[in-house]
């Protein structure tokens, strides 16, 4: 899964492409570990639009920088989920964790 | 480890082929002198006992070459091509057949022909170098030089390869083992396989699936299909303590929200954070025909019918288990009628998502066209098939489960079990009496008969032998506590929505239940009398602690009063007593 991570008025936002998947574990980690280095972030924005398929490994991610971003005190949101993608996060419930747009 | 140590290569076994001459007798006196071993120079006794004529004053025909090779596994064959019975290139041709997992170089030795010529066919037939004849001595020693860097080199290889080896076999068989393991913690009790087949593929050797069946002593069936993060070993062993803890519960007869509460606790308690595992608890009451089911994560679970129309749908209403804290979860499961001929079809994500070559799911609808198109006693044989020919041979990229719950025979099997029960005399015990005070508060959070169940266990223990036990004592819990203490009004079930409404009622009545407490009394009058379960306000808290005695002593001669007019099931109400009975 490749990342790219843009910072606009202190909104960081990761662009996701591909499979999120548990090989994806490191590149996902540094691109958090980038949004969060910037010192003006207020806000995280994960851009699902290019990504294709999303298991339980994604997921636990998902819920890992839910927990940073909660501590840091950061909103973090879901945008652009379509298809395979709404359908696992809304399987796992996981609208109840984020805001999904 | 691999060392790079010159000692390991430096005396190397050569096999010399050829007979008696005196460019090669130069040959042998060099690698002598370098301090490598001549494999001809052992005696030829040592080799093959004494009988061998081919090996004979250091020479080696080429008719022996193979043995030798094979015998003495050489580092390096030098090999004289114009030798009288060296056997030329078939000699070479026959080396190079014989397996080894080393690489061994071959020199050819030759001197007539053009030398370029000579080169490119010993190459060709799988020399490694050719010397030319006379032997040029720089030469000879710059490429035993070259052979020694070479030999470390595999040497480290080769030192790699075993420990890799022995790491590979190491790991496969603790691999083994633990799966044994798992195998034997999850092992499903084996009276389900009339009722419930189930089939997990791993997405690799351990699954991160897991479907575990379990009967309660009250008969009820649970089920638990569980499916933890990633997949793999890490994935099984996330799901395995949340098994065992279900199977335990399950075994006490606890209820699917206690469970579900429970499992969250153990996930988050004894798992690294974000572990979490999608779970569907089922309960299955044949002999009240209910069934309940609580998803969190899984695909959506089916009730099908004999012609294959889905007739009841369970989607995941809840977040996986071990996400959050047990107080943000909602552990009450969604209770309905269960259809007497109804096929209940659970299955994991890895299911669904199975890719084929062109990287198009198997899809929910493919599943469902599937099972509604094979008749109901070969469904599972038929989901497995069309899902093993989507996969088309590739492994599927999440663990794949399927089960498959019978409905009609888990009705048939709850019969014949109370028939047996009934049927089963059980002999008297002596006569005791019980009870328990708790905060009314409690009842909301904590399914008692389980325990109540374990205290009288000990107590009269043949009375609670059995299923039919355990179905009485709670039996009379429940309509001690719904009918007599909640106030409930068991005509509700009757409706087709009524279930539901009433698990609703149910819940709301306990929650209005904040203060005070309830005292639940569990009696037997003597051998071959009735059990008693009955539940009033208690006097916990309040200052009226001497009326309590005689208070009870009313209550109790009212009840023998009424056990004597009406054998079965007799509700009484005075004060917030309530009592049900049931002739032993």
């Amino acid at each position: 899964m490749d990342v790219n991570v843009r910072e606009i008025d202190g909104q960081a936002r990761l662009e996701l492409r591909g499979r999120f998947d548990f090989t994806s574990h490191r590149s996902f980690k540094q691109a958090c570990d980038t949004a969060f280095a910037g010192e003006g972030t207020r806000e995280l924005v994960i851009d699902m639009q290019a990504v294709d398929y999303l298991d339980s490994s994604a997921l636990g991610m998902l819920l890992l920088l839910r927990d940073k971003c909660r501590a840091a005190a950061r909103p973090v949101s879901l945008v652009n989920c379509g298809g395979t993608v709404r359908e696992v996060l809304k399987i796992a419930n996981f609208d109840k964790l984020f805001t999904l747009q | 480890m691999p060392n790079s140590n010159p000692a390991d290569w430096q005396r190397m076994k050569v096999l010399v082929i050829g007979g008696a001459d005196p460019q090669l007798d130069i040959l042998r006196t060099i690698l002598r002198h370098l301090g490598h071993e001549l494999v001809s120079d052992r005696s030829p006794a040592g080799m093959h006992d004494g009988t061998l004529p081919a090996v004979c004053a250091g020479h080696v025909s080429g008719m022996m070459a193979p043995v030798l090779f094979a015998e003495y596994r050489p580092d390096l064959v030098v090999l004289d091509l114009e030798a009288p019975d060296s056997g030329g290139y078939d000699t070479l041709a026959a080396l190079r057949r014989i397996e080894d997992p080393r690489w061994v170089p071959i020199w050819c030795l030759a001197d007539s022909g053009p030398r370029a010529d000579n080169e490119a066919i010993a190459l060709e037939h799988g020399a490694d170098v050719l010397l030319p004849r006379p032997i040029h001595q720089p030469l000879l020693k710059a490429h035993m030089a070259q052979i020694g860097r070479f030999m470390v080199r595999q040497g480290q290889f080769a030192r790699r390869r075993e420990y890799l080896q022995a790491y590979f076999e190491t790991a496969e068989s603790e691999i083994k083992t633990a799966r044994n393991i798992m195998d034997r913690l999850l092992r499903t009790q084996t009276d389900h396989a009339s009722v419930m087949q189930s089939w997990i593929a791993p997405a690799f050797k351990f699954s991160g699936d897991a479907m575990v069946a379990e009967r309660s002593p009250d008969g009820t069936l649970k089920l638990l299909l569980a499916d933890g993060v990633g997949h793999g070993l890490s994935a099984a062993l996330n799901v395995l303590p949340v098994c065992r803890a279900f199977q335990s519960m399950a075994q006490k007869g606890f209820g699917l929200s206690a469970m579900v509460v429970e499992l969250n606790h153990t996930i988050r308690r004894d798992l690294p954070s974000h572990r979490f595992v999608a779970a569907t608890l089922v309960n299955i009451d044949a002999r009240n025909g209910v069934i309940e089911v609580w998803n969190g994560g899984n695909p959506a679970c089916f009730m099908i019918d004999t012609i294959g129309d889905v007739t009841d749908t369970w989607t995941s209403t809840h977040l996986p288990l071990g996400v959050v804290g047990s107080d943000e979860l909602d552990p009450r499961p969604e209770v309905r009628p269960l259809a007497a001929d109804g096929q209940l079809v659970l299955y994991s994500d890895g299911t669904i998502e199975a890719l084929d070559e062109s990287g198009r799911a198997f899809g929910e609808a493919a599943l469902l066209r599937t099972l509604a198109d094979a008749p109901p006693a070969v469904r599972l044989e038929a989901l497995k098939f069309a899902v093993v020919e989507h996969l088309a041979g590739r492994a599927a990229n999440d663990d794949v489960t399927l089960a498959l719950l019978d409905c009609n025979a888990e009705f048939r099997q709850a019969r014949a079990r109370r028939a047996e029960s009934e049927a089963a005399a059980e002999p008297a015990a002596g006569a005791w009496e019980m009870s328990v005070v708790v905060e009314s508060a409690v009842l909301r959070g904590l399914d008692m008969a389980p325990i109540l169940q374990e205290f009288v266990s000990r107590i009269d223990p043949v009375w609670s032998e059995g299923d039919l036990g355990f179905t009485r004592l709670a039996e009379l819990y429940t309509e001690a506590l719904e009918r007599g203490l909640l106030k409930l009004d068991a005509g509700m079930k009757i409706h087709p929505d009524g279930l539901a409404a009433y698990a609703e009622a149910r819940e709301e009545r306990l929650r209005e239940l904040e203060t005070g407490a309830v005292r639940i009394t569990v009696a037997r009058g003597g051998a071959g009398r009735q059990l008693r379960v009955a539940m009033h306000e208690s006097m916990l808290g309040t200052d009226t602690s001497g009326a309590i005695d005689a208070l009870w002593e009313e209550e109790a001669s009212e009840a023998e009063e009424l056990l004597a007019t009406t054998p079965r099931n007799i509700l009484a109400a005075r004060r917030g007593a309530d009592i049900a009975t049931i002739r032993l």
